[in-house]
């Protein structure tokens, strides 16, 4: 690899305890705790309007939280100036300055901060290669694409090598094959630097997709922690399996807990296993789900533990999703692989019975 | 698909155009045709000379109006600028609190308050002032004509930093620049423009200003309005004409210049 790699620093560790922020007598971020670790790529992921953005801004320094405290590699940063913090922005709008080069864009943190024109001249050639943009140093930043101009802002915000990389939805101004292939890029830099990496966005499988670990959020306040598939397979609560991907909801009765499997009876009386979240107990009624791509039709009813009639088929190309009107009235949805071309064979009003493969159901917190 | 709507389709626009640049312009075209008129009278020509170029060239009156004036224009649209690029940052960098409004409208106020106000207003504050320190020199004339131009500049320079980019301020903080880096390496280059709008608007308000500078001024402190107006009260000739001509050519200059300073870099090269 490159020198990137020889110069690569410690990300940055951020814990934030109990952050709230108020503004006028709207409460923005509601008790948000998190531990964002060191090196990590970090999202999050949430509804516009959820607070994503104002979280963010606190770590910058833009916004001061009404209560709480912040932390990078344990020293108390809450009150501390944007300069002060080791702290860059990748922002929403890129906010490249439109007087200035696409060197000296790159170079300005670096030049605040005082260091020797030679020093500052190495380091701009060494972010104008790792974003690809080695011949267009001496434009300015106007004359560049949009995803040029995101780029830019990527390598700006990371010459001074900041302990950690806070990004506000870079990619959304992006059309989709750019946004792809910046996803990639943003790994690779990523990993490449070492720095710790907080991403905002509002989709789910761009979250999904680069995360090492995600915070899905609503309202002001944090819903659930975890590695992607944690948040797609072992989501802890209603708002978030259904914020994430297509799922299936069942009510059903909690018969036999263990130490970290249920029992829980479905409304057709078959018993499955079920995972549930860390720290609960569940019993009596409780709501699982199974997402639809771990269940599959079969011809025989008799012996599966749900079965129904089938009311609609959609096809996708990929897949074929069947929605199937269960006894009890609700709907569930079978996505199948098409695994071969030609009609899934399958047709609506059809009796099929609904096999869920093992371990994917998962209790929610009520 | 059908056209758009147009004025310039509309029937009768290119006659009324050509007639309202011709009532715009007439009066000035016959001023600088009749400053090159051979003969003494502003209305009959004569024949074509330069000789009144020439005489006002010579009269000591107009170069010292025409040096004073410019001294005071330029003093007093420096000052003006100054006050007001902190007032427009004092103004737009803040979050929003009662009372900025008022503010916002007191700088503007002496665009509303007739002159002829103003300009009593100041006779009498600086005659008192004179009484007090026994000080008459042209300090009084610079700082009423700063004091008038705040409102001139202020406009311009308020409107470029209304329409930047919050977050370009916020990008520099963010990249470890202090209060004074962001507006150093930032704001200013980015405002330039607008400041320059200010600066020249206030020179050319100041340049041309005569009800205040008529009451302000003390015995031979003439700026040049002041003294074509005292000339036209006696014998009018044609030396008038020149050197408003010249003061035209002047002001043309001024704006030309403006023109180019103030384009916008990016669009140069494109
Ligand atoms: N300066 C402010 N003053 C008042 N309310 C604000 C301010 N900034 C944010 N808010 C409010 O706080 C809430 C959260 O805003 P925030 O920008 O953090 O949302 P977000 O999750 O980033 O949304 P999006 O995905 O649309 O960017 C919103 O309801 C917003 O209206
Ligand atoms: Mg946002």
């Amino acid at each position: 690899m490159d020198q990137s790699s020889a110069t690569a620093s410690h990300g940055g560790a951020i814990g934030m305890h109990g952050i709230k922020k108020w503004f006028g007598n709207f409460q923005a971020v509601n008790d948000v705790s998190l531990e964002i670790r060191s090196n990590e790529f970090f999202t999050l992921l949430g509804p516009s309007g959820c607070g994503k953005t104002t979280l963010l801004r606190m770590i910058a320094g833009f916004e001061m939280p009404s209560e709480g405290s912040i932390r990078l590699d344990g020293a108390e940063i809450a009150h501390l100036l944007p300069n002060q913090r080791p702290v860059n922005t990748v922002f929403q709008n890129y906010a490249l300055f439109p007087h200035l080069t696409v060197s000296d864009n790159i170079g300005f943190g670096l030049k605040m901060l005082g260091k020797p024109k030679a020093e500052i001249d190495a380091v701009v050639a060494e972010m104008l290669k790792l974003v690809h943009l080695e011949a267009r140093g001496n434009n300015l930043v106007t004359q560049l694409s949009g995803g040029q101009q995101q780029r830019v802002a990527l390598a700006r915000a990371l010459a001074p090598r900041p302990k950690v990389l806070l990004l506000d939805e870079p990619l959304s101004a992006l059309d989709l094959k750019l946004r792809k292939s910046m996803q990639i890029e943003l790994k690779r830099l990523q990993a490449e630097t070492g720095i710790t990496f907080v991403f905002v966005t509002h989709d789910q499988e761009e979250a999904l997709t680069m995360s090492d670990r995600i915070a899905v959020m609503s309202q002001g306040q944090v819903r659930q922690v975890g590695a992607p598939w944690e948040i797609y397979d072992r989501p802890a609560e209603r708002f978030v399996a259904d914020f994430i991907g297509e799922t299936n909801f069942l009510d059903v009765d909690v018969v036999d807990v263990g130490a970290d499997r249920a029992r829980v009876r479905l409304p057709s009386g078959a018993e499955i296993p079920a995972t549930f979240p860390a720290g609960t107990q569940p019993s009596g009624k409780v709501t699982i789900v199974i997402r639809p791509e771990h269940a599959r039709a079969t011809a025989s009813t008799a012996v599966t533990p749900l079965s129904g009639t089938i009311h609609d088929i959609v096809y996708l190309g990929t897949d074929t999703h069947l929605h199937v009107r269960l006894a009890d009235g609700s709907s569930f949805m079978i996505r199948l692989q098409n695994a071969r071309s030609g009609p899934c064979g399958y047709s609506v009003g059809e009796e099929v019975g609904i096999e869920i493969s093992d371990d994917v159901a998962q209790i929610l917190r009520d | 698909m059908a056209k758009r709507f147009s004025i310039r389709r509309q029937p009768g626009f290119a006659t009324i155009a050509m007639f309202s640049f011709f009532v715009l312009y007439l009066p000035i075209a016959t001023l600088v045709v009749y400053a090159f008129n051979s003969g003494t009278s502003i209305a009959t020509w004569e024949g074509f000379s330069l000789r009144w170029f020439q005489s006002a060239w010579q009269n000591q009156q107009v170069i010292e109006a025409s040096i004073r004036s410019l001294q005071i224009a330029s003093i007093a649209a420096v000052i003006a600028t100054v006050c007001a690029t902190l007032a427009a940052l004092a103004t737009t960098r803040t979050a929003p609190y009662r009372g900025l409004t008022f503010k916002y409208s007191m700088v503007n106020m002496p665009l509303l308050v007739p002159e002829i106000v103003t300009a009593v207003a100041l006779l009498i504050l600086f005659s008192r002032i004179k009484v007090w320190t026994g000080y008459s020199g042209l300090g009084y004339l610079i700082l009423a004509h700063s004091a008038f131009c705040v409102p001139f500049a202020y406009l311009p320079i308020r409107a470029r930093l209304e329409s930047m980019d919050l977050s370009l301020e916020r990008a520099a903080a963010d990249l470890y620049a202090n209060a004074f880096q962001t507006f150093r390496y930032v704001t200013l280059p980015l405002l330039w423009p607008g400041i320059l709008a200010g600066l020249m608007l206030a020179f050319v308000i100041s340049l041309d200003d005569v009800v205040i500078t008529e009451f302000v001024k003390s015995g031979g402190q003439d700026t040049l309005p002041t003294y074509m107006l005292g000339q036209l009260r006696r014998v009018v000739t044609p030396e008038m004409n020149a050197i408003s001509t010249v003061f035209l050519m002047l002001s043309l200059a001024i704006v030309t210049v403006f023109f180019f300073l103030s384009r916008n870099p990016q669009k140069d090269d494109k």
